[in-house]
Parts: structure tokens; sequence; C-alpha cells
């Protein structure tokens, strides 16, 4: 019942104002009849959903189209469309899941100390995968290492009871990757965990006995467990994990090792690659970067930082774009504009794209990291500048949108008689010329207040 | 005017469940097997053609039983007319079972 009176209760915000107290007394009225008849939850929640597509009916037949064009000039609609955004989007991303799992802390005992290990290439900027040797090499013989584990992701098809089989994301994981990343999971061989959303989604929660199974890539496994609801590595998109012996891994996967307390990433660095050599390796071939698994996901911070960093120059290099003069109202108006709209960009960024995926070998793809950096900086310079952009174009007094735009004066002639256009405050507070050519002996936009003896010409009928 | 009104088969159902004596929304619901989300903005529009009137229960009748007013509706004239229209288009309405 709760939940259905909550669902009614938000509906009724899409009616109109003047019609929302008889409109939510009709559908409470119909919900408490239903509750009188004893009908369960499930009935109650589905008739109260239809309350929506009623209230919108109502909103788009009933609504008063000039008040709400009204009302849509003003800060506090803009400011309210730009919160409603964040909400859409946090409604479809699920509630932000991407973004909490960047922010909060990785789902890793001491995960500070977790990192990957690639090959460095020809190219020292290029990475490779590590042989499972390697990792063997590493586990027994290194000093600033507590641990190694190898790591494999590939696209493979799931069949789940007589479904139509359907690919998925899994990874091959050697026996130490859970204990390593201090991860609890039922112990048992050959078998395959599952990840908590494709549990939730798949198998729709149901509990995993000892008769749960799936068949993946042709072949049939029992379900050991499913993991932690928070558990993330590398990619979200992961759905089955599979241990498997470390020589199952030979041909090359990425790596992943815990760091000894106090070490850092150039000392693990310059350990890993001795103790290849000590096992008479080309010295070439011994070459590795270790990359703090922590510092490798907040890495999409410094890319939107970057990008706003060059945003900000880019808008401030704009001569045309100068803000009006400081105003205390309207400066927190611009501020709270700004933040709403770079948290957009960056929120759509994180949950959209694929900016803070990592890829198997620990760093970030070719396409994915530069493509973000540029989506970033794109955005982040066009709401920079629309910005400043919509602030000049409110009035200074009531920060509501200028309208009724009129063309004055006379292209051609310079002297005293600047062409230019009118924007005009819908409420009487004053008038702003644009010129239509910017000269250095006039300031590019002039405003004019406009006192009382104006207000009879904007009263509204 | 409201003659002249050619209604979907949605509509013309709701209107002749209310023609039956379904008065209130979740009964007409319950007779016709449409969802909430269809029946109120049915019963919204049919209002607007004014094909259907609505009317709040006295308040003392509600106030008897303990539960809140509710809202009825019921056939107008022009209702009438137009859903012995809509009946000759969709025969089938026919079979619609009147109230016992």
């Amino acid at each position: 019942m709760r939940r259905a009176l909550f669902l009614i209760h938000s509906a009724s915000l899409l009616v109109p104002a003047r019609l929302r107290g008889e409109w939510s007394q009709e559908w409470l009225a119909e919900l408490h009849f239903l509750d009188s008849r004893s009908l369960g939850d499930d009935q109650l929640i589905a008739f109260a959903r239809g309350a929506f597509t009623d209230a919108v009916w109502h909103g788009r037949n009933v609504w008063d189209r000039e008040a709400f064009a009204h009302q849509a000039q003003s800060a506090e609609f803009c400011l309210a469309a730009l919160l409603a955004a964040i909400v859409l989007i946090g409604t479809v991303s699920g509630l932000f899941s991407m973004t909490r799992s960047v922010l909060m802390p990785l789902p890793y005992r001491d995960s500070a100390q977790i990192a990957t290990v690639s090959k460095r290439g020809v190219a020292l900027t290029m990475r490779a995968a590590v042989p499972a040797a390697f990792v063997s090499l590493w586990q027994s013989d290194s000093q600033s290492l507590q641990g190694a584990a190898s790591y494999l992701w590939r696209q493979d098809s799931v069949q789940i009871g007589s479904a139509r089989a359907k690919p998925v994301l899994t990874a091959r994981v050697s026996e130490n990757f859970f204990p390593l990343l201090g991860v609890r999971v039922n112990d048992c061989q050959g078998c395959i965990a599952l990840s908590y959303d494709f549990w939730q989604h798949e198998l729709r929660g149901r509990p995993v006995t000892s008769e749960t199974s799936l068949v993946l890539g042709g072949q049939r496994y029992r379900v050991a467990g499913v993991l932690d609801k928070g558990f993330w590595f590398m990619s979200h998109r992961i759905a089955i994990w599979q241990v498997v012996p470390l020589s199952s891994l030979a041909r090359g996967a990425g790596a992943v090792v815990r760091l000894r307390p106090g070490v850092t990433s150039a000392e693990a660095e310059r350990d890993l690659s001795a103790t290849l050599e000590k096992a008479g390796l080309n010295p070439w071939d011994t070459l590795v970067q270790v990359s703090p698994l922590p510092s490798r996901v907040h890495a999409v911070f410094g890319s939107f930082g970057l990008a706003l960093a060059l945003g900000i120059v880019t808008a401030m290099a704009s001569s045309r774009l100068r803000l009006p003069k400081w105003n205390p109202r309207g400066a927190l108006f611009f501020l709270a504009k700004t933040a709403l709209l770079l948290a957009l960009v960056l929120l759509a960024g994180l949950e959209f794209t694929h900016a803070p995926f990592i890829t198997m070998l620990g760093g970030t793809d070719l396409a994915t990291e530069p493509l973000s950096a540029w989506l970033f900086l794109l955005g982040c310079t066009l709401v920079l500048l629309w910005s400043m952009r919509d602030q000049r174009a409110r009035c200074r007094v009531c920060l509501r949108r200028l309208g009724l735009p009129t063309r004055v004066g006379c292209p051609g002639c310079l002297l005293l008689d600047w062409a230019g256009t009118e924007l005009v405050c819908v409420e009487g507070h004053g008038m702003l010329h644009v010129p239509e050519m910017v000269s250095c002996w006039h300031e590019p936009e002039h405003w004019t207040s406009l006192d009382d003896s104006w207000q009879g010409l904007f009263e509204r009928s | 005017m409201a003659d002249e009104i050619k209604l979907t088969h949605t509509s013309a159902l709701i209107l002749q469940t209310i023609g039956a004596g379904y008065r209130y929304g979740f009964d007409i619901m319950e007779a016709t097997g449409l969802p909430s989300g269809t029946v109120y903005p049915a019963l919204r529009r049919l209002e607007q053609l004014a094909l259907i009137q609505s009317t709040w229960e006295k308040a003392s009748k509600a106030l008897a039983e303990q539960r809140p007013a509710r809202k009825y509706y019921k056939l107008t004239a022009a209702g009438g007319r137009t859903l012995e229209k809509a009946i000759q288009r969709y025969p089938l309405l026919r079979h619609v079972s009147q109230l016992s």
C-alpha cells in the first residue's frame, strides 16, 4: 500500500497544480477501495502505475502552455531542469552504478597494494600480455610481492536451462586470483562463480544449490556461488568467473599482483625485472610496467580535470563571451548552473561511455582514453561557453531569460547609431542592447535598467 | 456535435460499460479487463467530449462507511447517442453484459 501511495503522490506532481487536489482525491479514494478488498501489493502497485499515464494525459491536454513557457525562462527552472537531467542519468544508469564503483574504495582487501603488471612492448608506452611462466616466477622468487595471479577474459556464449545461448564476457583466472584480492568465493575445482548482476538478471536471484549449472561455451559447469554484490575487477561486464590452473593461461594473460606493504610501483618494477633477468631472460624481455589499480581506476578524473582546465582556458579566451557585471545572486546562479552542467558531463561520461574501463592489460585501450578525454574536453568547453552565453542573455535583476528580440538601428550608420539587437526582460527590469559589430570604444553589450514607471507596459493579463 | 464523434473500440467499450451501470473507475477496469493507465485517461477524454459526466458521491455516505468519497461517472444524453452509433460500428459491444 505504501509503495502504491508513493507512486500516486509522485504521479500527482505531473498534474497541473489547479487540478492536482481533485485528481489525487480520486486516485486515493480508488486505491483505498482496492485496499479494502484485500488485493495484494502487486495489484495495488499495478493499479497505481496507471496514475502516471493519467497524470501525463493531464499534463499534455490541460497544461497551461503559456504559463509553462513563462516559467521556463526563470533561473529556478534552469537549475531544476539540470537537476532533473542528473536524476534521469541516475535512473537510467541504475543509480550511478559506474560512478559509485569508481568513487568507492575498490572491493578488495588493502586495495592500495593491488597492481596490474604488463610487459612493455617495442614502444615503451605499449603493453603486452604476461606469460604464465613469469607469474609463476614472480610468485616464487620476487621480494616485493605478496602474491601474483593471472587472468584472461573473453567473449563466450552461455545457456541457462532451455533458453537460447547468449554472449557474455567471461574471465578465466588462476587459482590464487581470488585469495590474492581477498575476495571470498566457494572453492570448487572446475566450477564457475557468477557476478551478482548476472545472477540477479539471468537467474532472477534464485538460490544457488549443488544442482545449479549452466552451459558455457558448449560445456556444462556447476555454479559454485555468487560473488559479492559490489565485486568487480577491471570491467563491470564480466559475468562469469572460472578458476583454472595457471598453466592453462600459458600463452599470456593479464597479471595482477599484491605488493608488499611500503613497496612502490617503481621498486616493484625493478624487482620483477631483476627476477626475470636472474632466470636468464633477455633484458629487453624483462621490461615490465606495474600500475596500481586504484590510480588506474581514478585516472578518469584526471582526464576530466585536464579537459576542464582546457575548457576554462578556451572559454576565457573567447573575447565575445564576457560575463555581465558582478552581482551576488547572478554569480551564485552562474556557479550553480556551471557546476551542475559539469557534473552532467562527468556523470554522462562515466555512465554511458567506456571512460572508466580498463583493458585486460591494466591500461586503457588506445581508443577509449583519447576518445573519452576528447569527449570530456568537448563537453566541458561547450557547457562553459553555453553557461556564459546563457548568463549574458538573462536579466541582471531577476535572472530570467531576456526575450522579445528586436533589431534596431541602421547597419550602415556607425556613428551614434549603432545597429544591433535589443532584448527585454518580460518583467520590465531592463533592456539589453547587443551591438551588431564590436568596437573598441564601446562595450560589447549595454544594459539599461528600467524604473517602475515602465511597469505598466509589462503587466501580464 | 457529439453525435459525429467516432470513438475507438476501447473508448466505446468504456462508454458501453458505463452505460451498463458500472460507475466507478475500478469497476470499469474490472468489467473491461483494461488497465488503470488506459481506463482513467479514456474517462478524462470522454468527459472532455461531454459524453460522460463525473460526480463526487455524497461525503456523508462515504463518512458513514469510513472511507474517502469516490468519483463516479454516468452517461450524458450525447454519450447515449454516441454509444448507439458506436455499437453500430462495433456490434460485439452489444454483448457486454448488463449490470445485474
